[in-house]
């Protein structure tokens, strides 16, 4: 859900940006401006269904997927938490309740993982550069360069943990792995100081022909999240 | 061949802070156009002498004395960036010279970088593609090429900027058999383009045939073994090889792991990496699993341990599982060994019984309160056994445990697991563990099925570590 995916690429990079950025500050504002839980669902589906769509551009059926999965693990989680104070006397939260909170964490996630999916790491290494963060964007590139062998690493470092200590202590994991991310980062240092980073052109580009589609559904989208507000069952 | 040389080695001496000299009076002279292979037990130097010829001894405070001469110059008068012109390092992991996902983007960019414009950049990028024969991963992401591909498109990279010498540092680790075909493929592609080469390598067999001089790294010194190798190898390769242990007796009323037509896949569109597999392991079998990268060895071992979930059939364990990764590190958790044996005999209710853990410490002639990282790589697995032995643990799975062990230390670390009274099942990529005469069982994974195989065509671990010692244990030339 992290990768970046170019087919969005008809797209300028600002489009991209300002999109996803887009979601997440609507995202925010639906937080603090909805007078009423329905409200809120209404407006956390528009959302949740325009990163979706967003989803599915970038990755066919399997973005969809993964943002469906990652739906239904929240609200399993949320049930549990609700039925489990429940049954132990605790203060349970009103499931009305738990229902936008649970779409705005899977639509917060969603919405961070799609600023990895449209907008590709040169991208971004490119406009923190016109930042002034040569270093920083680097040190991000190499960090990210990492990510899926540290996953692999993490599934390795969960079995044999598991098994070594019976179940307990899984916590452990973090021991070996901090200790394989110094030497990976020693080995990086080394293969940087022989090879440097590549210089690729950002290929940032402020507008394309297409932008005007995501635009417009931009637009439709901030319309209806303002007024979903004065529909009937808002008040 | 030119007689010039590439690489010119005076009287060197390189230390670490606080630690003794590992490199004592190094000589070495390498012709254009050699392929020069150095061999050495771990922690003979030959990292050590891979980051002196490249540099990189600077960036760990390495005290150094003497000469290094890359193409007539000294390499103390360049920086690093100079150095990338004159030589090219190709590490143990290759996936760490790759920034950019894709392996097209990543050589482009470098060839940029190197070249500054665009036309040159753009010439070098292709010829450097199609004189390895890597066009192909162009736009693929590095992080899901195999391990051999993965070292073809680095040394793509490292022909961008047009080095003269290229440095190797255990190319074979990880590599399946197929993987060291492809490597072997690709040295002669680098003496075609009249590249010199130096290999640093433990599993030095497959390369013999290949290269024109072997060294061997002992006592910080490089000995030239060439004519020793050469000899030893034709002597030995041509002893009858050993087959399987049918004299081991097994109970085969005590089933301690079983697979009943295990299927497995991890994408729910994707197509089975296991199918239908069969699997009856008593007490006391010692099994090996043989199959190229990417044939679900791990895959297999993990829904042995019970960390994956098989979509059909089932596995059954009558017994206490320890999983000993590919990268042996990931197992230790401590900060020191005596800890390490207490907390495994805690977590199972044994802490009565820890002596048993520390008499394993002391017979492997290890320092208890030393820290497990500090271990060899051979050290820390044969550790990881003990205490799983002397915790008298049913089910021991190994994947690679051999990676980056000397042929010796593979065939000690046999000698291990054949005494262990527990099921062991190794998974390997590579055949010269194969006709070692410690198995109960040999299987083949390949096409997601397991066959039961019989002895085939490969150097005897035994004889590779018989030729091992003659080569190594030489005290000169």
């Amino acid at each position: 859900m992290f990768t970046y995916s170019k087919k969005l690429e008809d797209y300028s990079t600002l489009a991209r940006i300002l999109v996803t950025s887009a979601i997440i500050a609507l995202l925010l504002a639906t937080r603090f401006l909805s007078r009423s839980t329905t409200v809120e669902i209404a407006r956390l589906t528009l959302i949740l269904s325009f990163e979706l769509y967003l989803a599915s551009r970038a990755r066919e059926a399997r973005g969809v997927l993964a943002g469906l999965k990652l739906i239904l693990t929240f609200t399993i989680i949320g049930a549990l938490v609700f039925y489990a104070s429940y049954l132990l006397g605790w203060l349970a939260p009103n499931p009305v309740e738990i229902v936008p909170g649970s779409m705005r964490l899977v639509a917060f996630f969603l919405g961070f993982s799609l600023l990895f999916q449209l907008i590709s790491l040169r991208e971004w290494r490119g406009l923190m550069g016109k930042l002034g963060l040569n270093k920083q964007a680097l040190a991000l590139s190499m960090v990210m360069s990492q990510i899926p062998t540290t996953l692999y690493y993490l599934s390795e470092a969960t079995t044999t943990i598991k098994l070594k200590y019976k179940g307990k202590r899984l916590y452990k994991v973090v021991v070996p792995l901090a200790l394989l991310s110094f030497l990976t980062s020693r080995s990086l240092t080394e293969s940087y100081l022989i090879y440097g980073a590549p210089t690729m052109a950002a290929g940032l580009s402020t507008h394309k022909k297409k932008d005007v589609h995501l635009y417009s559904l931009l637009i439709v989208l901030a319309i209806g999240v303002a007024l979903i507000d004065v529909l009937p069952f808002g008040s | 061949m030119k007689s010039d040389p590439v690489l010119e080695i005076v009287d060197l001496w390189v230390r670490y802070p606080r630690s003794d000299w590992i490199l004592k009076g190094v000589n070495l002279r390498v012709g254009r156009g050699e392929q020069v292979l150095v061999i050495g037990e771990t922690g003979s130097g030959k990292t050590t002498l891979a980051r002196a010829i490249t540099g990189l001894a600077m960036i760990y405070e390495c005290d150094v004395k003497g000469k290094v001469i890359l193409d007539g110059t000294e390499i103390s008068e360049e920086g690093y960036g100079a150095l990338t012109r004159r030589v090219a390092l190709i590490g143990q992991n290759p996936y760490l010279y790759f920034i950019e996902p894709l392996v097209g983007d990543d050589l482009y960019g470098y060839a940029l970088k190197v070249h500054g414009n665009e036309r040159l950049a753009r010439n070098a990028f292709n010829k450097a593609l199609d004189d390895v024969g890597v066009r192909g991963l162009v736009q693929r992401y590095f992080f899901e090429i195999s391990g051999g591909e993965a070292r073809r498109a680095l040394v793509a990279k490292a022909l961008i900027s047009n080095p003269p010498l290229f440095i190797f540092d255990e190319p074979l680790m990880w590599l399946d058999d197929q993987g060291v075909e492809d490597f072997i493929r690709l040295l002669e592609t680098l003496r075609g383009l009249e590249r010199t080469v130096m290999i640093f390598e433990h599993r030095f067999i497959p390369l013999l045939r290949h290269v024109d001089k072997v060294y061997a790294l002992k006592d910080g010194k490089l000995v030239d073994v060439t004519d020793r190798a050469l000899a030893t190898f034709k002597k030995l390769s041509c002893r009858p090889l050993y087959g399987l242990r049918p004299e081991k007796k097994v109970d085969r009323k005590d089933v301690l792991l079983e697979a009943k037509d295990v299927h497995f896949k991890y994408d729910v569109k994707g197509g089975y990496v296991l199918k239908g597999i069969d699997l009856q392991l008593c007490r006391g079998d010692v099994v090996l699993i043989y199959g190229l990268n990417g044939q679900g060895k791990t895959t297999l071992l993990k829904i042995l341990a019970g960390y994956l979930k098989p979509h059909k059939g089932r596995v059954l364990r009558r017994a206490d599982v320890i999983y000993i990764p590919q990268n042996i590190a990931l197992f230790y958790t401590e900060s020191t060994i005596e800890k390490e044996a207490v907390e495994m005999f805690k977590a199972r209710g044994m802490k009565s019984k820890v002596g048993l853990g520390l008499n394993v410490v002391r017979r492997l002639d290890i320092d208890p309160l030393s820290s497990p990282f500090i271990l060899s790589h051979g050290q820390m697995v044969k550790l990881a056994i003990g205490l799983a032995s002397a915790l008298d643990v049913g089910v021991l799975l190994l994947d690679e445990p051999f990676s980056g062990l000397t042929y010796e230390d593979r065939l000690r670390l046999l000698e291990q697991l054949s005494q262990s009274n527990a099921v062991v099942v190794v998974a390997t990529s590579s055949l010269d563990a194969v006709k070692a005469p410690y198995w109960t069982k040999l299987y083949k994974l390949e096409g997601g099925k397991l066959m039961e195989m019989r002895a085939i065509g490969a150097t005897s671990l035994t004889c590779a570590s018989k030729l091992y010692r003659e080569i190594v244990g030489v005290e000169s030339a």
